[in-house]
């Protein structure tokens, strides 16, 4: 699904954020990218969607060139990043028809009452986004990502801000999708614990590399991992 | 998917405080003005045919100019200006009519309202120029640092839209939002002017007002690409806010003062009060140079020489001007402010031209006088204060009708000569939204979503 060959990005200011990185998620697979901060895991995913130009490398996803076709590889990706929101004075459904007409595919209103059920956000449809609370607009985000059916849901540090109500309800939601719709995800995060449960493997990512990768069924002292990639880190 | 982006960023506007603000004040505005010039419109007008029906009354014939001593000539009041401020009723004094039937066309005065002279009136290039341009800038300074700041702008560029869609998309819909208040406050003041005022607006008027609107809206356009373009240039929207009403205020409000100061310096001339002292000390100057002996030859010397300082005073003015015109073209409210003057007959040019109207009527107005002067016999008779002199008859022409002559010499400009002195304004507001447009685009290419 995910082929990710000598993936390079440096920086203007000499930075190397993503250092010859070789990557390959399967179909259905959960990748989750853990690592600390500056280790380059948000550089990686804006280059697969095409927001930064690599300075070398290829990256295809669901067997389309990004770098050559990103117009057509976004059609097979949706995205949940922690620094996203929607329009604010709009509905749950009136943003999710928004974004549904901007997908490239014909989405019905069907179809949009369905992720609006899926994401469990059906009795607030058409409530105004802005008095959403965290975990809601979260949630309403991972069904803008899942309307367009994507081949690949990326989540860039998907539990950030959330309260711990919210951070389980998202939680429960991904492992759904990942057990009944067997949506390939790459996940990254701080947040080992809550990815260890979702994930398939585990990727440790420090300075730009992916310096090992686990299998998530290996991984039984996640504490350890976590101390072990924070030492690595400094 | 740019009606899409298009119809999403037109609700997002419409539906914020910002566009209530501004459909209120421009509604409260254009209302109240239109009918306060509508009101001044009728004040001037009733002034003008009242004057009108008094020289049609008293004026007829070499005897009454006679009698008058001084002929007037005035400016008919244009309907237009119930939306466009600016024109005073300009009162022509044709100088002293009398044995010499000579004077020169002088700008002497008019009937206005001292409260319009103290506090103005809120017109349409009020409306563009100020009120709309600033709501354009307000509306489209976060049209792209914003929503990235808030991130639904990342979001709407993981699906497969390419980014001149999204600008485009954008553009359309947040100026749409903003030229809805715009052209309903045209709507009101149309309805107030047809059922309230019920003014006698021509065909041409007509047209000029419609193109008044369409320029209003490119006008309005290019101070909203002007905040796009800033905020594609910026990461942060309170950096492009201050940027984009820096811009704003160096346009609306600075250009003014920096054009006016730099024509001066540029073009030269002498002030107003250069030119008055000069003016004055002119009569004194002659006869110290010819003596008092021959005051015939005196008095034509010094109107000669007042008229030669008046023209090259003119002309120096006209220079500053075109030098300040040319300068200001890089604004679009200053370019609006000059098309819709223009239009409403309000022009420098067209002012110049008026008064070469009335100079070449009095030139024949004299020359027919000269004409039937020479064809009188002079007598030598007694004077009423005593002892003889000549005297020229006192003229009995009933063959003569000034307000005739006038009309055949003073003829309004009509719409194509009116934008033909603005043509560089027209293609200026068009070019800088072309130009501001490409600017974003490119800049949009490159901003860094992340």
């Amino acid at each position: 699904m995910v082929e990710i060959r000598d993936l390079v990005k440096v920086f203007e200011d000499g930075t190397r954020a993503v250092d010859g990185i070789n990557l390959e998620i399967c179909k259905g697979e959960a990748f989750a990218l853990f690592g600390p901060n500056g280790a380059g895991k948000t550089t990686l995913i804006n280059l697969m969607l095409d927001f930064i130009p690599p300075t070398k490398g290829s990256i295809k996803i669901a067997g389309v060139d990004v770098l050559r076709y990103p117009l057509e590889a976004k059609k097979h990706v949706g995205l949940v990043a922690e620094s996203m929101r929607l329009y604010e004075i709009f509905s749950a459904r009136q943003n999710l028809r928004y974004f549904a007409d901007l997908s490239g595919k014909k989405i019905s209103d069907k179809e949009i009452e369905e992720v609006l059920e899926t994401v469990g956000l059906s009795h607030v449809a058409n409530k105004e986004v802005g008095k959403f609370s965290a975990g809601m607009m979260r949630r309403l985000l991972v069904g803008v990502a899942l309307l367009k059916r994507p081949d690949l849901l990326i989540l860039d540090e998907p539990w950030t801000v959330l309260d711990p109500e919210g951070a389980v309800e998202l939680s429960e939601l991904l492992s759904q999708l990942k057990k009944r719709e067997k949506i390939t995800m790459l996940i990254s995060t701080h947040d080992l614990f809550r990815a260890h449960r979702i994930a398939d493997r585990i990727g440790i990512m420090v300075r730009g590399k992916i310096q090992k990768i686990f299998e998530a069924s290996e991984v039984r002292d996640v504490e350890h991992l976590y101390l072990k990639t924070v030492e690595v880190s400094k | 998917m740019i009606w899409t982006i298009a119809k999403k960023e037109f609700l997002e506007n419409v539906l914020s405080r910002k566009f209530l603000l501004a459909f209120i004040l421009a509604i409260v505005i254009m209302g109240t003005g239109v009918y306060c010039m509508s009101s001044a419109y009728k004040e001037k007008k009733a002034w003008y045919d009242a004057q009108l029906a008094e020289l049609e009354e008293n004026a007829t014939g070499y005897q009454a100019i006679a009698q008058a001593g001084l002929f007037r000539v005035l400016q008919k009041p244009e309907p237009l200006t119930t939306l466009i401020s600016g024109q005073k009723t300009v009162e022509l004094g044709l100088g002293q009519v009398g044995t010499m039937l000579r004077g020169a066309v002088t700008e002497t005065g008019s009937y206005t309202s001292p409260l319009l002279e103290r506090f103005g009136m809120l017109d349409l290039t009020f409306i563009v120029g100020f009120l709309m341009s600033l709501m354009a800038i307000i509306f489209s300074y976060n049209s792209i640092s914003g929503e990235k700041e808030s991130g639904t702008l990342k979001l709407t560029l993981t699906n497969s839209v390419p980014r001149d869609h999204v600008l485009l998309g954008k553009y359309i819909g947040g100026v749409a939002s903003v030229l809805l208040p715009f052209l309903l406050s045209m709507l009101l003041a149309f309805g107030l002017i047809a059922l309230v005022a019920r003014l006698p607006f021509s065909s041409s008027d007509y047209l000029a007002i419609g193109t008044l609107v369409l320029i209003g809206c490119a006008t309005i356009s290019a101070f909203y690409l002007i905040g796009m373009l800033v905020s594609c240039l910026t990461k942060r929207s309170a950096v492009s806010l201050l940027t984009c009403l820096f811009i704003w205020i160096f346009l609306v409000q600075g250009i003014g003062n920096i054009v006016s100061l730099t024509a001066t310096v540029t073009a030269g001339g002498m002030t107003y009060e250069e030119y008055r002292d000069k003016y004055m000390s002119i009569q004194q100057e002659v006869i110290r140079e010819y003596g008092w002996e021959n005051m015939q030859q005196v008095m034509r010397v010094v109107q000669q020489r007042q008229e030669a300082l008046t023209a090259e005073f003119r002309r120096q003015q006209e220079a500053q001007l075109n030098t300040a015109l040319k300068m200001a073209i890089i604004s679009p409210a200053e370019s609006y402010r000059n098309i819709a003057q223009a239009l409403a007959g309000l022009s420098w040019t067209e002012g110049e031209s008026i008064q070469e109207q009335c100079s070449d009527y009095l030139a024949a107005l004299s020359k027919e006088y000269s004409e039937w002067r020479s064809t009188q016999q002079i007598e030598n008779r007694q004077r009423p204060g005593g002892g003889y002199g000549y005297q020229f008859p006192i003229p009995t022409s009933e063959n003569f009708s000034p307000k005739s002559r006038l009309e055949e010499y003073y003829q309004p400009w009509g719409i194509s000569e009116r934008v033909g002195v603005v043509t560089s304004d027209l293609v200026a507001i068009l070019l800088i939204n072309i130009l501001l447009f490409v600017g974003a685009y490119v800049a949009f290419l490159r901003y860094d979503v992340r």
